[in-house]
């Protein structure tokens, strides 16, 4: 009985198996139930340094990854017009991508984007800049104010001189 | 009506400022970030100019948040969140929650007046931002569609 007569898989990964596990171990595996010979499969996979797939391990594409290491450099920043929001298109010519490439990285929510309409993206420059130039982007840095009490007390005195209309107000 | 009170941790506090500032660099340029802890509680204060990093400000963003200290951790009691078309004034739209009363400000950039109050409900702050952003992209502000607190 031959690994196709046992439903696991398709002519393509009977030939894997037999380079994978060598012809003696599949003639003994012919006579196998197929969860037993799926397990002695992964396992020769996994002795010979090949990932469930079949494809060796460092064949994987990383899951996550920088853009800018996908561009085999970054464009020079001058290089571009400097603007309030970019398109996809236009984001995908300066970083030398497709344009698919740009929205799968919008809607991994990689690329921040400020979504228009139900197809429409426009790509703010601080996101543009961000994602080209990570190295750029400055680490959280919060200070402290010269008189915190003052700006506490602000924030009711800015409330107050909102004034709610009367029925809300404090005491009404 | 109150808004999202979650109580935040020390950690959790220095978390959420962390990712406040990450989120808001990805959106404009942030140019003023403080921090400020009183005996009242804690003053979160971030702005952000519109586009920024070189251009000339178009908008600015003002978040303002209000905590106050409840056990062990920081609660949030106040917030206002603002948005101004530069030159001032040449509209405008907030998010505001104080004195018990979550509301908004608009004021149309057609026609620039006193700030009206509306209707709100809670937003968090990057909710804010998105809202922000979708409106600065938009070009005028429109206060057509608000409710006013009446």
């Amino acid at each position: 009985m031959g690994l196709l007569s046992l439903g696991i898989g398709s002519h393509a990964d009977a030939r894997g198996v037999a380079r994978e596990v060598g012809e003696r171990d599949l003639v003994h595996l012919g006579d196998l139930k197929a969860p037993l010979v799926r397990a002695r499969l992964y396992r020769a996979r996994h002795r010979l340094g090949l990932r469930p797939s079949g494809r060796p391990a460092e064949a994987e594409r990383p899951k996550r990854y920088n853009v800018v290491d996908r561009l085999g450099g970054q464009p020079d920043m001058d290089a571009f017009e400097r603007k309030p929001f970019y398109t996809p298109t236009e984001f995908a010519r300066i970083a030398s991508m497709s344009n698919d490439r740009v929205m799968d990285l919008i809607h991994a929510g990689t690329l921040h984007a400020v979504r228009i309409s139900q197809r429409i993206y426009r790509i703010p420059l601080a996101a543009v800049l961000s994602t080209l130039y990570p190295e750029r982007v400055r680490k959280p840095r919060f200070t402290l104010s010269r008189d915190p009490e003052r700006e506490w007390r602000r924030f009711a005195e800015e409330a107050a001189a909102e004034r709610l209309p009367r029925r809300y107000r404090k005491g009404a | 009506m109150r808004p999202l009170t979650a109580r935040l941790t020390g950690h959790g506090f220095q978390q959420r400022r962390i990712g406040l500032w990450q989120r808001l660099e990805r959106v404009g340029e942030v140019t003023r970030a403080t921090d400020d802890e009183s005996a009242h509680g804690r003053r979160l204060h971030l702005e952000v100019a519109l586009p920024g990093w070189g251009l000339a400000a178009e908008a600015t963003l003002v978040f303002i948040e209000r905590y106050v200290r409840r056990g062990d951790g920081w609660e949030l009691t106040g917030y206002k969140y603002d948005y101004h078309r530069e030159p001032r004034p040449s509209g405008r739209k907030a998010h505001h929650w104080h004195d018990g009363i979550v509301h908004a400000h608009c004021v149309d950039s057609r026609w620039p007046g006193a700030a009206s109050h509306f209707r709100d409900v809670p937003v968090d702050l990057l909710e804010a931002a998105g809202d922000f952003e979708a409106l600065h992209l938009r070009g005028d502000i429109d206060c057509s569609g608000l409710f006013p607190l009446a």
